[in-house]
């Protein structure tokens, strides 16, 4: 369970946030699966360039990570992460402070 | 708008990081206005006369720097003040974004304390100068700005702009719906002083002198239509 405290300013606009980043768990996937690192390595960038602010931290180190990975050509370490971070995603917890 | 709230131009290719920008900056009172890529950011600056343009150097497949020079066109003295965003940490991009003159670079992930100290610090230096009280030697001094029409009636137009008129002047408008009428001939003068709407946004009544009975026979047939 990926439990997030999340600023209670960014209310309205987090569903948007988590949305996107379903969408982003599908990409992934198919990405990975197509051998399209370059296309990876875009979203991983995206994700660990937003993730800070909204207060997922941890989701945005693991976007940084398969960044990195899909950047060395590392296909099967971003693989896992990427399982990772679609097992981040699924099981977000908000409590808004 | 108080002197502290400043209009800002976000420009960047991450709806997530519009969002959170936006919502932040607008909770303490700015005036925010975002464009996804450079084309928009490019229509933007023909409306809008922002103190700050935060300005992501990766956009798609563009460059944010190569909007600078979009920004210096309009102003050449360097009033408007531009901060580079981007989860680049390389001592070149920084050396690069230094060398187009740049007036701060903000690292990604950019959280809410990260961008209210930058807000704080930069903050006194978004002003413009203000005119007014101008020496006679200055009289001739001619400047644009845009605007909207909001009404009109057979003696005046309203215009809704961002600059407050305190003293009586003439004007010229350029306006398709003043064209459309043939209004042009007449001469416009500012009736001060204008009114505040809301924060930063003023009407100003311009009166209409030299119309003729066809002109105003126009006018009437407008208001026909819209009552």
């Amino acid at each position: 369970m990926a439990k997030v405290q999340v600023d209670s300013e960014l209310k309205e606009i987090l569903p948007t946030f988590l949305k996107n980043r379903e969408n982003d768990c599908h990409q992934l996937k198919e990405l990975i699966e197509a051998g399209d690192l370059a296309g990876v390595k875009k979203i991983g960038h995206k994700v660990s360039g937003s993730s800070g602010g909204y207060g997922f931290k941890e989701l945005g180190e693991i976007a940084k990570n398969i960044e990195l990975a899909a950047e060395s050509g590392d296909q099967e370490k971003a693989s896992k992460l990427i399982e990772s971070f679609v097992n981040y995603v699924q099981t977000i917890e908000v409590e808004y402070i | 708008m108080s002197s502290k709230n400043k209009v800002i131009l976000i420009v960047d290719d991450d709806v997530d990081v519009l969002n959170y920008l936006k919502t932040l900056l607008e909770n303490v009172g700015h005036e925010v206005h975002v464009a996804r890529d450079l084309s928009s950011a490019r229509a933007t600056l023909t409306t809008v006369y922002p103190h700050l343009v935060l300005l992501d150097i990766n956009i798609e497949d563009e460059n944010g720097f190569s909007f600078i020079g979009d920004i210096k066109k309009i102003d050449p003295y360097k009033r408007i003040k531009i901060i580079m965003i981007s989860s680049l940490t390389s001592k070149k991009a920084l050396a690069v974004s230094q060398q187009y003159g740049t007036d701060g670079y903000l690292v990604k992930p950019i959280n809410n304390d990260i961008l209210l100290t930058t807000m704080k610090k930069i903050g006194p230096s978004c002003k413009f100068p203000d005119a007014k009280n101008l020496e006679p030697k200055f009289s001739g001094v001619m400047c644009k700005l845009l605007g909207t029409i909001t009404s009109i009636s057979e003696v005046n137009v309203t215009l809704r702009s961002k600059v407050k008129f305190q003293e009586k002047q003439k004007i010229n408008l350029e306006c398709e719906f003043i064209d459309k009428l043939e209004l042009n001939h007449a001469q416009f003068i500012i009736n001060p002083p204008s009114t505040d709407i809301s924060p930063g946004v003023y009407d100003t009544e311009i009166q209409m002198v030299g119309l003729n009975d066809n002109d105003l026979k126009e006018i009437r047939k407008i208001k026909a239509i819209k009552g």
